[in-house]
Formats: C-alpha cells, structure tokens, sequence
C-alpha cells in the first residue's frame, strides 16, 4: 500500500482531526471535533471503525492507556498520525491544490454566476 | 439532591459485545458524564447514549468482521468449493443425489414415526393413564367398574368405556359411525379438550336413553361440512334428537382407532342395562406404575369376587395394566423400529459410496491438490475446503431429502394401516427439518472425514503430483465396498425376509373365496325390526331381491363377516361332558341367514348350512366347523346329527348339529381356525348383519346391485362398509403390506447404490493402472490375466463384504422375529436369493471394466504416457 492511496473524505476528516491533537487525539475528541468544524452529528462507532482502518493502513498508530473514573475504568485508546499518513495527507492536498488550480470557488458556474 | 448516575447499562452492553477492549464504551461514558456536568437533562443525555452506541453498532461490526487475521478459512474454502463444484457438476450431482435418497428416506421414515409413535398421545394426562386388563380376563359391567373405583387406591379416577354404534340420520343418507359411551369425565382425565363446545358433563348420563354426543373432527367434516353453528344444536341420531355437545380436534387419538363419535355411560343397569367395559385409571399424581399395579389389580379381583368369580393368585398375577401410550402405539413401535433401522443402513451405505467416489475424485484432482499445496494451502486449509465441499454437497443433498419427504407423505398417507392413530395427522414439519439438517450433517462428517483427511495429510507432498493410484487408498477403497456390501445384504435380506412373510401371509386360504364376492353391513331400523320375526323375514326378502339381479349367483348374512372387528363368544359342551362345569372350552358364535355358505364359497363338509326350514318353531340347529366338530366329539366322529351344548352353568341351549362346514380365518389371515358355530337367524336373531353377493360380474356393479336391492326392500335401512370381500382382507395386512413395499424400496436402493460403489472402485482401479497393464501386455502377458486381475480387484470386497453382511443379517434378523410370518428369521433360502443376487449385480458392475481391461491397446497407452 502506498501514499498515492485515496483517502476517502471521512477518513481525510478523521486524519485531519487526528494531525491536529498531536498524541492525545483519541475517537471522542475526534468525533467532537468533526462535529464542530464540519456539522456532522458522526456516531463514535464509525469514527473508530475509521480509526482501525486507518491504523491498519499505517496512517495512524495507536497507544493504549489505562481509564479515568469517569470512564469506568475503561482503558483509553490514544492515536497519533504516521509518517505514512501525514504523507497521504500532504499528497491529497497537493492534489486538491492541482485540481482546484485556476478555479475560483465563487464562479464556478461562469461569470455572473449567482 | 438530583445525584450523578451511570449511563444507560444496555447500550453499553451491545457495545461490549463488538468491541471487547472498552475503549469505544470507556469514551462515550466520558461524554456522558461531561454532558451531566455541563447540567444538560438526564433524558437528554440518555437519548444522546443511545443513539450513539446503536449508530456505532453497525460500524464496529463491519471493522470486526474485516479485522479478523485470515482472511476467513471457512469463507475462502466454501467460496473455492462452490467454484469446484460448479467446474465438475457430473460426480457432484452423483453425490448429491446419493445424499438425497440416503437422507430423503431418512427424514420420510423419521417424519412418520415421530408423528405416529414418538410424540405424546395429544392428552395433558398422557402419562398417569393406564389400562386395565386389556386382555378382558372376565366381564365388567357397570357396576364392577364401580367397584373397582372404590377399592382402587392407587387411581384417582377409574375409566369405563365401551363401543357402540351411531346411525346418523335426518339428511339424506344415513351412517353408521362406530364410536364410544365413555364415562361423564372421561375427556377431562384424559385432559382432552374438544376444539368445538364442551365434554361431556356428570348430568349427560342422566339424559339417558338421549344422551347428548361428541363427534369426531373427521366426521364434523364430512357430514356437516366444517359449520360451527352445529354445536349446541339437536342432531338426529338413529331417527332421535341428540344434543350435539362438541367436536373434538383432528388430532384426537380416540380409545380405539375406528371411533367418531361419543356419547355418556348411562349411570346404572336400571337405565340402559349392562354391557362389557373396558377400565382406564388415571393414576394419582404421585403412584408410580409399579406401585399401582399390585392396588389395580386388588381392585378389580374383588369387584370380581363380588360377582362369585374367585381368581387363582396365578390368575391375579397375569392381569396386565399398561400405560395408555403402550396399548395405543405399542403395536406400531416393532415395524417403525425395523424402518429406522432400515434406513440408518440406507445413510451408512450412501456415505460409504460417497466417501469411495470422494476417494476416486480426491485421487483424480491429486495434482490440483498438490498444486494449492505448494501455492502455500497449508494441511488445515485443504481440510476446510475438502470438508467444505462435502458439507455443500450434503447441504443440496438435505433439500433433495426434504423434498422426498414432502413426496413420501402423499405416497404414504394411502397406504398406512387404518388402526394406526394419527395416521392422517403427520406431517414432515420442522422437526422433520431439524432432523435432516443433522442427518445431512451426519453424513458430511461420516463421507467426508476420512477422505478430507488423506487429502489434506498428501496434499502438501511432493510426491502427490505422481501418477497412478496408490495401493494404500485401493485397499481403502476395496474396505469401503466391502462395507457397503455387508450393509446393502442386511438391508435385502429384510426385505427378503418381508416379502416372503408377505408372501405366506397372501397365499394363506382364508377358509373362503374372497375373489368374486362383495359384502355391505346392513342396519335396518330398530322400530321396525326388532324380532326374530321380522328380521328373518326382512333378510329373506333382501336375499330374494339381490338374487333376482342379473350377476348375482349366491346371496347370504352373517353378523360378524370374517376379517371385521367383533364377534360373541359361548362355551360349549358334547352329550358326553354335559357333567362338566369347569373349565369349559368356549367356540366363536355367529348368527347366518340362508345363503351365506355359498356367497362366501365356504365348502359344506358334511349335511346341510341353516336354511329356510329353519324357523323359530323348529329344533334348534347349527353348523359347525371341523376344528368345532374336532374338539367336541372327536376326530374321525361324523357329528352331525348330534347334540351340541351352547353356554355354561346349568341350563345351556341344546342345539341339533345339521351340517359340517370348513375353517375360515376370522380375525386375519394369519388367525389359526378357532371352533365356530353358525346359528340360523331365525333361531338366533340378529339385526346388524354383513349381507355378502356371490357374483359373476364386477365387484362395483355387484355392490351397487346388492345395495339397490336392499333399499328396494326397505329404503330406511342403512348401509355402510360396503367393499369387495377381498378388500377387507387386503384391510388386514395394510401393516404387513407397507412394510414390505418399503423394506423392498430400500434394498433396491442399496442395490443400486452398491452397485455403484463397486463400479466405481473397478473403474478406478482399471483407469489407474492403465500404464502397468499396458507394459506387461507390451512384455507378453495374455489379456485374459488382466481380465483375472480386474475380476478380482472388483469382486473380492464385495465377496468378503457379501459374508460380513450375512453374518450380520442373521443377528438383525431375528430382531424382526416378530414381523415375520411363515418364514424363519434365519430363512436358508432367502439368505441364499441374497448372496446370489449380489454376486449378480457386483458382476454387472464389473464387466464393463472386464472388458476394458482385456482390450487394452499397449502401444496407445505407453504412446500417452511420453
């Protein structure tokens, strides 16, 4: 598997929001985060089903540490982004860049557009 | 103080199922307690859990499923044998029909026996209901039966019953249904309810002599097609208005096969007097069998005693109290135990056969093996997809089987014995399903096993991809025939064994000629005839008018036609021993019109049949039969002329004997000649009667001439049974009859099966060693050592299989002993058939290998070999 790989949007999201918390990102601060930046009410679930995947793709790795009272004593699982995956996320928005290049957002429907 | 609390448990717990680490759970409960202290309602963030770990659920399913390391052994290893099988559809369908046939009879035999004999009788109460001396040691009346439900401790409620006959009248044709007068609480001990109305209640005997009725399903159907308002009304039975009380369910299993419909005792002698009961006793709660017996059967001997029947403690010790279930179903229980174990050897020949023709395929495709062996499919691998591919077979072959079943059912439903309870009841429903899925499974593991595990332990070897068989799996092979041999003669010489019991039990002579005569059971109108009178005279005139139709040469009447249920006993005594009282001998009695003798073809030995000189006024008469005639004056004695004593104590009825007539087997064909006397009817009337035709027509024109002839005479009279005599005969080995055509079905399945099996292994064997016969042909060896050599490879399982099989048949056949009529279990001849027959059909399955080998052409096979 390579870094020309497609990110898909969900997980370019959940990358994104990983990139952004350095070691300390982990599903529910994820899920919040996309909720707020993006309005997306995302379920937990499907934000770690993203995460697995994406771990398994080496764009993320994972730790695992023990849980605070309010968890219940549930372990916590904490995700950092990968050379890998900072790569792929680089490469998406070198292509986003490149396709997005001489277009302006505002007039996509031509001149005079609404 | 409104207090922190925990968030929901249940969602929680889903969440634990697909994602045991709890790191999903652990951040959504750290949400949820964010969202309390953030001081958002408590509902609010229920909801908000919920929908979180229900909207999770899907996701962390789908990431489990994908997680998992290999990518699914079982998945690849279906997915590669559906690809196989659909490459090689020709051995698959073999196999599947195999499977098919093997399990299809399987689950047909297990879906009649489970709803014939395995599931309860349909009453709450099933297993506290005993029967009281079936055997009817002594008469009990309705006074006994109270008796004996006073001394009975052991009982809670002691049971009556008795038979009777309803004529249903008021539409347009009259029926007589045979049926019960049962005691008021007879359906609540049973714990019995009807589908329509109410059971009988304690003030319905007091409506004595029209009581309300109870009829059967079957009945409720046929006469008053399914209409619900019928119940609570009045029904006309025998020319009277009844109260018809309730319909019992369909699967209602009645104290004897035949009844359809039911009506109270009457309370006492004084209103409907005495007849002979049969007893159930439901047991209290807490008696075991055992302990009740002893209290039983204290019971009924002093209801005895109180009659002056003093019984011998031998005689006490042989009265017999059954469970219910037993005296219903225990007669079916012997042949259902001789099918299954019939079609158990059907399913363990049908795996043999497959686990060979698994054996050749698996050697065949031993190079495909091979390859996916060096590709990297390690041992467990190639066991999952062998076995995968079995499992797929069997599972098509388990629909196959089902769909037998489905067709059995029909087949069988026409041919089941009439006394067998809830023959129309049985269906192939989901335990019938239950059971092919673990037959099929069965099977799977049992073809599949041994051949999947030689694959999988050669398939990595390099040395697979050689040519040729091996001679390790030829001798598994030649094993496996050998086995299937052993099984496929035990499975034909029962059947052997059935059809020459059958055989013996229909080549039996009756005592009368059933071809050629038809019988219909006449019942004319109490109100009218009911006199010695006006019976003969109505007979008379019935026989006048049926003989006056064209075709009909002989007619006659009897009150209990041979091969029917009933009869009337009496004991009987010569001149000579009029002195004894003790122990009198006891002759069958039946009343006859004129006529009856030649209607049946029953030859007259010596003097004359009861005939029209017979009247009431003249000396009492009778015929007799030979064994009759035998026992009370001797062998060798002409009786006729002599006087016959009818009836015990001290005042018998002195009867003139006319006439020697021949045996008859009364009961079934394979009844031995019990002694007999025929009174004339108008010295003993009777008013049901069997009016039998002789006629040179057929049968359907000779039934309807007789009925019509009848009715010319009183159109009030009401007819029912109405059959060819030879019918009713047939009736009396449905039993034997089905169990013949079945067992005969399952060894020609065998037959086939095993013939199979031995070709396969022979063209095997042949096709593998195509090369050596080549070169030693090439090197001057004659054909016909080749042909020797196949011979032997072909035949020598089978002739070891062949004397397993008829060791092991002479230990299951005398397990089926008690089926057997006119045959030994251990019948020389049959046992001989058998052997034979093998040798045949394995010889059939040689010869076409024979001849191949013998023209193996050297140069063309060493040419293929490069």
């Amino acid at each position: 598997m390579g870094i020309e790989q497609l990110l898909g949007a969900f997980e370019e999201h959940v990358l994104l929001s990983v990139a952004r918390h350095g070691d300390e990102g982990y599903g529910m601060l994820v899920r919040r985060d996309i909720a707020a930046r993006t309005g997306r009410d995302v379920s937990i679930g499907a934000v770690y089903a993203t995460l697995t995947r994406l771990e398994k793709k080496g764009f993320v790795a994972s730790r695992v540490e023990p849980g605070s009272p309010e968890r219940g004593g549930r372990i916590q699982r904490f995700f950092q982004l990968s050379p890998v995956g900072a790569a792929a996320l680089r490469t998406s928005l070198r292509q986003h860049r490149r396709m997005w290049d001489g277009l302006d957002p505002d007039t996509l429907l031509g001149e005079g557009g609404p | 103080m409104s207090g922190r609390r925990g968030p929901p448990r249940m969602p929680g717990r889903l969440l634990d199922l697909l994602d045991p680490s709890g790191s999903v759970r652990g951040d959504l409960d750290e949400e949820y307690s964010r969202y309390q202290t953030e001081d958002r309602r408590r509902l609010g963030a229920d909801l908000w859990y919920w929908g979180q770990a229900l909207r999770s659920l899907p996701h962390l399913a789908a990431s489990r499923a994908s997680l998992r390391s290999r990518p699914g052994i079982l998945t690849t290893a279906f997915g590669q044998a559906s690809a196989v099988l659909r490459r090689r559809p020709g051995p698959a369908v073999l196999v599947i029909v195999t499977f098919g046939l093997a399990v299809g009879v399987n689950t047909s035999v297990f879906s009649l026996v489970h709803g014939v004999v395995l599931q309860d009788l349909p009453y709450a109460n099933a297993d506290r209901l005993v029967r009281l001396h079936p055997d009817a040691l002594f008469y009990i009346g309705i006074e006994g039966a109270g008796r004996v439900a006073e001394a009975a401790e052991s009982a809670d409620r002691i049971l009556p019953w008795g038979r009777t006959l309803f004529t249903l009248t008021g539409t347009t044709v009259a029926a007589e249904l045979r049926g019960g007068l049962v005691a008021h609480d007879h359906f609540q001990a049973l714990g019995s309810t009807p589908l329509l109305g109410r059971a009988f209640r304690l003030e319905d005997a007091q409506a004595w002599p029209t009581p309300p009725v109870i009829l059967s399903h079957a009945v409720w159907v046929r006469r008053f097609g399914e209409d619900p308002s019928v119940v609570g009304t009045t029904i006309e039975v025998g020319g009277q208005s009844r109260l018809l009380v309730g319909v019992m369910g369909p699967d209602h299993v009645p104290m004897e096969p035949d009844w359809e419909a039911w009506a109270p005792l009457p309370p006492d002698i004084a209103t409907a007097g005495d007849r002979a009961l049969a007893l159930n006793a439901l047991l209290r709660p807490e008696v075991t069998l055992d302990a009740a017996i002893p209290d039983l059967r204290g019971a009924l001997a002093s209801a005895w005693a109180a009659d002056g029947v003093d019984l011998s403690p031998q005689e006490l010790g042989e009265i017999r109290v059954v469970p219910l279930s037993e005296q219903l179903l225990g007669h079916v229980r012997a042949p259902m135990a001789v099918l299954l174990a019939a079609v158990a050897f059907v399913l363990l020949l049908a795996c043999t056969n497959v686990a060979n023709l698994l054996l050749v395929q698996g050697s065949r495709r031993r190079t495909e093996w091979a390859v996916r062996g060096s590709l990297g499919a390690d041992r467990p691998r190639i066991l999952a997809q062998a076995m995968a591919e079995v499992a797929l077979l069997a599972a098509c072959g388990g629909v196959v089987a089902l769909l037998l079943a489905w067709g059995f059912r029909g087949w069988a439903s026409t041919r089941l014995p009439a006394d067998l309870p809830r023959a129309d009841q049985w269906t192939v429903g989901g335990a019938a399903i239950l059971y092919t899925m673990a037959a099929s499974l069965v099977a799977a593991l049992l073809a599949g096993g041994l051949p999947a595990w030689i694959l999988a332990r050669e398939g990595g070897r390099a040395t697979a991809l050689r040519r040729g068989g091996r001679r390790g799996q030829r001798r598994l092979s030649s094993t496996l025939v050998a086995i299937q041999t052993a099984f496929a003669v035990v499975l034909v010489i029962s059947a052997g064994l059935m059809v020459r019991s059958f055989a013996a039990v229909t080549a039996q002579d009756p005592g009368f000629q059933a071809e050629g005569a038809v019988a219909v059971r006449v019942a004319p109108p109490r109100e009218r005839y009911d006199d010695a009178q006006s019976l003969t005279a109505f007979y008379r005139a019935a026989r006048e008018a049926a003989s006056a139709s064209p075709g009909i040469e002989a007619v006659g009447g009897i009150l209990f036609l041979p091969m029917t249920p009933g009869g009337a006993w009496a004991s009987f005594r010569s001149e000579d021993q009029l002195g004894r009282t003790d122990d009198l001998p006891s002759t069958s009695w039946r009343t006859v019109t004129p006529g009856y003798f030649q209607s049946m073809g029953i030859p007259v030995l010596s003097g004359r049949a009861p005939d029209d000189r017979d009247g009431a006024e003249t000396q009492a008469i009778a015929a007799i039969n030979q064994t009759l005639a035998r026992r009370a004056f001797g062998a060798g004695t002409d009786p006729v002329g002599r006087t016959l004593y009818l009836g015990g104590g001290d005042d018998p009825e002195a009867v003139l004997v006319v006439g020697v007539v021949g045996d008859v087997r009364q009961t079934d064909p394979r009844a031995v000649g019990h002694p007999e006397v025929y009174r004339p009817i108008s010295q003993d009337p009777a008013r049901r009667m069997y009016l039998v035709a002789r006629s040179t027509g057929d049968d359907t024109s000779a039934l309807a001439a007789l009925q019509a002839a009848i009715l010319s005479v009183d159109d009030g009279v009401v007819l029912s049974r109405a059959a060819p005599v030879r019918q009713v005969v047939a009736g009396t080995y449905r039993d034997a009859r089905l169990l013949t055509e079945l067992l005969g079905l399952f060894s020609v399945l065998a037959l086939i099966l095993g013939a199979v099996g031995i070709y396969g292994v022979t063209a095997h064997a042949v096709a593998a060693r195509r090369r050596e016969m080549g070169i030693r042909l090439a090197l001057g060896a004659g054909p016909d050592r080749l042909v020797r050599r196949t011979l032997w490879t072909g035949l020598s399982p089978v002739a070891v299989g062949t004397g397993a099989g008829l060791a092991l048949a002479s230990l299951t056949s005398r397990a089926m002993e008690s089926l057997l009529y006119g045959v030994e279990a251990l019948d020389p001849l049959t046992f001989a058939l058998v052997a034979v027959l093998l040798a045949g059909v394995s010889l059939l399955a040689v010869g076409g290998q024979v001849v191949r080998a013998g023209r193996t052409d050297p140069a063309g096979v060493l040419k293929a070999e490069g």
